[in-house]
């Protein structure tokens, strides 16, 4: 969908942490990507690859963290959202679990209430490995 | 040399949403109403905001954000209805997001208007996750999309306040039960306002200028 635009604002992210830690080069990145966050990893990292080219970032491990949906209840059940799925298609899994979330399905504990997404949908940098000169 | 890492912390969609904020409150300095116009493609965002316009362009100050992949041919509309419009075209983007809308309402006339209307990139999927900074979120269909259009795309209608199934007129003509559209909607999100509408016979057209009246004197 929207992947280089959002490669572009990973790689802005980057660079700024880079830049304020003297880098002088990044060797990888840690982004924890959410399962219902409408991005295709492959289709990121490619976008990423290209967009990072003759910077301190090009060639850099762009490590894809993924992040299931994880609801929690009133009723203090919390736990991973099973969308249940025997498909391996992401992109299915994706809708299918969408579609279950936004057509309130109750507490799997309680059974009358709606548990709310706590986490799933996060497209976080979360940190960075850079090389800094010794002596900097 | 060694290595070092680093905490970052940044998050696309949370900054965008700090981002849409900022806008909301800038918007609210104003007393200006934001409305995002989502939807199919051709579904009729265009044409209704037209409507909106003609009705409502005597009463208050309206402005418009048209944004459109290529070209300006939505804004084009709107100019020609007389309001200040600022077009943004999103290039490969699929979806308007708080930054682009940010630098489109720096350059509007916010002490003379009371709505702005932001028409979203045709698209059902992309503009659910970004929030722009308005006031009220509006998903657009139509008949012609087909039946099934509203459960294929559960998440936005989750998060809007009001639905419109646009076209009604033809719907017989593309065998399409408009009163499933928005009973699907309803059961996706039973706070949801659902209309019926239709440029051609008018249908539910009163009650979409309703809407944004209300809201926009809810405000004031
Ligand atoms: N029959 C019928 N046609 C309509 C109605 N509303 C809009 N249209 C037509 O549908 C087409 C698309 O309308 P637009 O208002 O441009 O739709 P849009 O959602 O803004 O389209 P994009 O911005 O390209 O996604 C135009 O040819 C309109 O004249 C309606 O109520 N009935
Ligand atoms: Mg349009
Ligand atoms: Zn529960």
């Amino acid at each position: 969908m929207h992947e280089y635009g959002v490669a572009m604002e990973v790689y802005e992210a980057v660079m700024d942490v880079a830049s304020k830690n003297d880098a002088t080069r990044v060797i990888s990145i840690d982004l924890e990507l959410g399962e219902l966050a409408h991005i295709n990893s492959e289709q990121l990292c490619f976008c990423f690859e290209i967009i990072a080219k003759e910077s301190l970032a090009e060639g850099a491990d762009l490590n894809i963290i993924s992040i299931p949906p994880t609801i929690k209840c009133k009723c203090g059940y919390e736990g991973v959202f099973d969308s249940h799925s025997s498909s391996n298609s992401d992109d299915t899994k994706q809708c299918r679990a969408l579609s279950d979330l936004a057509l309130n399905m109750p507490c799997p504990e309680c059974e009358n209430s709606m548990p709310v997404l706590i986490s799933g949908r996060e497209i976080n940098v979360r940190d960075i490995k850079i090389e800094v000169e010794e002596n900097a | 040399m060694h290595d070092l890492r680093v905490e970052v912390g940044y998050d696309v969609l949370q900054a965008n949403e700090a981002l849409a904020e900022k806008n909301r409150r800038l918007l609210d300095g104003f007393g200006v109403t934001g409305f995002n116009i989502m939807g199919a493609i051709g579904s009729g965002k265009t044409t209704l905001i037209e409507l909106a316009v003609e009705k409502l362009g005597d009463k208050y100050g309206i402005g418009a954000i048209a944004g459109d992949i290529v070209a300006d041919i939505d804004a084009d509309r709107f100019r020609l209805h007389d309001i200040p419009t600022i077009s943004l075209n999103t290039g490969r983007e699929c979806h308007l997001d708080a930054h682009l809308v940010e630098h489109a309402i720096e350059q509007m006339p916010l002490d003379n208007m009371d709505i702005l209307f932001m028409e979203n990139v045709g698209n059902l999927i992309c503009p659910t996750d970004y929030s722009l900074g308005e006031h009220h979120r509006v998903v657009v269909v139509s008949v012609s999309e087909g039946d099934d259009m509203v459960k294929k795309h559960p998440m936005i209608f989750k998060t809007c306040s009001l639905v419109i199934v646009n076209k009604v007129d033809i719907a017989e003509a593309v065998d399409v039960d408009a009163d499933k559209m928005a009973d699907d909607a309803l059961g996706i999100n039973p706070r949801i306002g659902a209309l019926k509408t239709s440029k051609i016979t008018g249908e539910g057209i009163d009650d979409w200028i309703k809407f944004i009246e209300v809201n926009v004197n809810a405000r004031r």
